[in-house]
């Protein structure tokens, strides 16, 4: 069980990786919200998975931290793509062009 | 009906959130969650017609979907993280904004269709205003691919009425 969780662990890691070098690479603002969005469910919830799994091996309540952490899961569900969303339209609404092929 | 269903909503997220199965806690428990279902459940439940099979079918449904949007969202992460350490990454992009309408009526399903589309391959939703989306699409296939089976998916767990 707790190799898993250090699997699921690590995995979240390499992911945020991945978002963190795509948020800094990519062009302009829009695609990279692309990338903070998508990179940040999966590896947020990865991380929660795997601390689900150490959280079973000790203390005998653990299938409450468990349901709780579950809840977390739930909430970053809605929350992330809705936060992504409002910043999203605040850009647009602020005027940021979309980036375009020939303009460098 | 209604306020059966405000109190088990309450009852159960107050079980597990407190963790303590004592008479003591558990009795404030039922009390508070049968005031506040008594005094609120109106704001819970709005749609009144549905019945209790219909919500069935509509949780079983969402479970499905959520599978099948777990799928997807592992497929963004590997897209993002391909394009992000592409050499060539200014090949790969050719961003633009996408504009349509659905046919989703709904509030709630057009909440999930535009988180859903945040969250799939390529496409962040930037605005909803009534039924027209305004997306941005990091590709041309993912620009091509919009609503889609998404949509269809949606209109089938929320929008039909048996």
């Amino acid at each position: 069980m707790e190799i898993l969780a250090y699997i699921l662990i690590s995995t979240g890691l390499i992911f945020f990786l991945g978002t963190t070098i795509g948020l800094l690479r990519f062009p302009d603002f829009y695609s990279r919200m692309h990338a903070a969005s998508k990179g940040d469910t999966l590896s947020t919830v990865l991380i929660l998975l795997g601390c689900i799994c150490l959280v079973s091996t000790q203390g005998e309540m653990n299938w409450l931290l468990g349901l709780k952490i579950l809840l977390i899961i739930n909430f970053i569900f809605i929350g992330s793509p809705t936060a992504t969303h409002a910043m999203m339209d605040a850009g647009n609404k602020a005027g940021a062009e979309p980036w375009k092929k020939d303009s460098e | 009906m209604k306020y059966l269903y405000s109190f088990i909503v309450l009852f159960v997220p107050w079980l597990v959130l407190s963790g303590k199965f004592d008479l003591l806690h558990v009795g404030m428990g039922i009390v508070c969650s049968l005031l506040v279902a008594y005094w609120s459940a109106d704001l819970l439940f709005q749609d009144r017609e549905a019945t209790l099979s219909d919500r069935l079918r509509q949780l079983a449904g969402f479970a499905g979907y959520t599978g099948w949007m777990f799928g997807q969202i592992v497929r963004a992460n590997l897209h993002v993280f391909r394009v992000a350490f592409s050499p060539q990454m200014h090949e790969l992009l050719a961003p633009r904004m996408v504009e349509f309408e659905t046919k989703l009526e709904k509030e709630l399903s057009r909440f999930v269709l535009a988180n859903s589309i945040t969250l799939t391959p390529g496409t962040v939703t930037v605005r909803v205003e009534g039924n027209r989306f305004l997306v941005h699409a990091l590709t041309d296939k993912a620009a091509r691919n919009l609503p889609g089976a998404m949509e269809r998916r949606i209109a089938n767990i929320f929008e039909k009425t048996s």
